[in-house]
C-alpha cells in the first residue's frame, strides 16, 4: 500500500446489501418463529391436540433449521474466501465452513428420515472445535487471551458432570441405553465429550471477546459461544427428559432451544461478514462520522 | 492512551507508506535515535523525508529553519485528528469500547495484528488506508 492508494468510494453491490441485512433478518425470523411456536404450544395446551405442535415443528420449525444452516454455510464460506492465504484465521474459517456444511447435511438427512444424521453431529463439532482452536491461538499470539474465572469453572463443571452422568448411565450401562454397539453409537456418544471441549474453547473466547467490547468482530465470537452454550442446554434437556427429570413444560421449552442455537450459529459468520465488508469499504466507525 | 496510539502509528508507518510517523518520531530520527521503521518510511515518503530534513537541519543549526514550529504544529494537529477520528473509532467499531484499554494492558500494544488476524490482511489494509486518508 502506498500514499497514492487512497481508497475511493466503491458502489455497493447487491451481495453487499444482502450481507449487511442478514443479522436483522435472522433476528426477525427467529422472533416470528417463536411467536408461531408459542401460539402452537398455547393451542396444544388449550385443545389437548398434539397436532398443533407437530405441525409447528414439521413445517416452520424444519424450514427455519434448514434455512439458518444454509445461511451459515454461505456466510462462513464467504468469510473464508475473504481471508488471504497465510492469514491467521483463514484455516479457522475453512473449518467453520466445513462444520456448517455438516450441520446442514445433518439437518437434511434428518428431514429425509436417514439415521446417518447422527454421524454429522460429532463430525461437525470436531471441525468447529478445530476452528475455534485457531481463534484461541490467534488471541494468544495477539495478547488478548484471558484466563478462566470461577463462574466459568462452575459452568464447565456442570457440563462435565452431565457428561460423566451420561457415560455412567448410558455408555457404561449393560444395556447401553437400549442401543446396539456400532459406529452410530460410538459417534453419537462422542458428542458430549466434544461438547465439553467446545464449551471450554467458547468460554475462553467469550472472556477475551468480552474484554474487547461489543464490536462486530467480538459479536461474531460471542454468537458462537452462545450457540455452543445453547447446544449444551439442548443436549442436557434431551437427556434429562429421556430420564424423566424434567417437568413437562420445561421439556417442551428445551425443544425450542435448538432454534436459538441454530440462529446463533448463523449470526456468528453474519457479523464477521459484515465486519469484513465494512472494513473493505473503509468504514472506520460511527463515532468517526464515516 | 495517546502514547500508545503514537507508538502504533510509528510502527505502522514502517510498513504502510500512507501512515506517517509523528513529529516526536521524526525528531528522534533527526537526533540520530531513529528506528529502522522510520528510515524505511522516509525512503518511501517524500513529504516526511522533507520534514525530517528540516528537523535534522534545525538540530544542527537552529537558525536555519524559522518555519519549524509551524511545520511541527501542523504535523501534531494531523496526528491528533488521526488518533481522535481514526484508529480509536475503528477499534471501537470492530472490537468494542474496551479494545484500546485491552491493547494498552497487553504485552503487545499494537492494533495491527488484531485487525490483520480478525479481519484478514485485505480488509485490514483497506481500513488502515482509509484511516490514513482521514489524517
Amino acid at each position: 500500500m502506498s500514499a497514492a492508494t487512497v481508497p475511493v468510494a466503491v458502489p455497493i453491490s447487491g451481495e453487499e446489501l444482502r450481507v449487511s441485512g442478514v443479522p436483522r433478518l435472522i433476528f426477525l425470523s427467529t422472533a416470528i418463529l417463536f411467536v408461531a411456536g408459542i401460539a402452537a404450544a398455547a393451542a396444544w395446551s388449550a385443545t389437548g391436540d398434539i397436532r398443533w405442535l407437530q405441525l409447528f415443528f414439521m413445517y416452520p420449525g424444519s424450514l427455519f433449521l434448514l434455512g439458518s444452516s444454509g445461511l451459515g454455510v454461505w456466510l462462513a464460506f464467504r468469510c473464508w474466501r475473504q481471508f488471504s492465504p497465510g492469514d491467521l484465521l483463514r484455516p479457522a474459517w475453512l473449518l467453520i465452513t466445513l462444520a456448517a456444511l455438516l450441520q446442514l447435511s445433518g439437518a437434511l438427512l434428518q428431514r429425509l428420515g436417514s439415521n446417518w444424521d447422527e454421524l454429522c453431529g460429532p463430525l461437525y463439532m470436531t471441525f468447529l472445535a478445530g476452528g475455534l482452536f485457531y481463534v484461541l491461538r490467534a488471541c494468544r499470539d495477539i495478547g488478548v487471551l484471558c484466563q478462566l474465572k470461577t463462574v466459568d469453572f462452575v459452568l464447565l463443571g456442570v457440563v462435565l458432570m452431565y457428561t460423566l452422568a451420561f457415560f455412567a448411565t448410558v455408555v457404561f450401562s449393560p444395556q447401553h441405553g437400549g442401543r446396539l454397539i456400532g459406529l452410530h453409537a460410538y459417534m453419537s456418544w462422542s458428542s458430549d465429550p466434544l461438547l465439553c471441549v467446545l464449551l471450554l474453547e467458547a468460554i475462553l473466547i467469550r472472556r477475551s471477546a468480552a474484554n474487547l467490547g461489543w464490536g462486530l468482530v467480538s459479536r461474531c465470537w460471542m454468537c458462537f459461544t452462545v450457540a455452543i452454550f445453547l447446544t449444551s442446554v439442548g443436549d442436557i434437556g434431551l437427556w434429562a427428559s429421556s430420564k424423566g427429570y424434567l417437568p413437562h413444560f420445561l421439556e417442551v421449552a428445551s425443544w425450542y432451544v435448538w432454534f436459538l442455537a441454530s440462529a446463533a450459529y448463523a449470526l456468528g459468520p453474519a457479523y464477521q461478514s459484515q465486519a469484513m465488508l465494512r472494513a473493505m469499504r473503509g468504514h472506520v466507525g460511527d463515532s468517526a462520522g464515516v | 492512551m495517546i502514547g500508545i496510539a503514537w507508538r502504533l502509528r510509528e510502527r505502522l508507518s514502517g510498513f504502510v507508506t500512507a501512515v506517517h510517523p509523528d513529529i516526536a518520531s521524526l525528531l528522534d530520527w533527526a537526533e540520530g535515535k531513529g528506528r529502522a521503521g522510520i528510515a524505511a518510511h522516509l525512503n518511501r515518503c517524500r513529504a516526511c523525508s522533507e520534514h525530517a530534513a528540516l528537523l535534522r537541519a534545525s538540530v544542527h543549526d537552529p537558525a536555519s529553519t524559522p518555519l519549524l514550529d509551524e511545520v511541527a504544529t501542523a504535523l501534531r494537529e494531523r496526528m491528533r485528528e488521526f488518533n481522535a477520528s481514526g484508529l480509536e473509532a475503528a477499534l471501537e467499531h470492530y472490537f468494542g469500547k474496551g479494545a484500546l484499554r485491552t491493547l494498552e494492558n497487553s504485552d503487545i500494544p499494537d492494533a495491527r495484528p488484531l485487525f490483520h488476524a480478525f479481519l484478514g490482511r485485505k480488509a485490514a489494509d483497506a481500513l488502515a488506508s482509509r484511516i490514513a486518508s482521514m489524517a
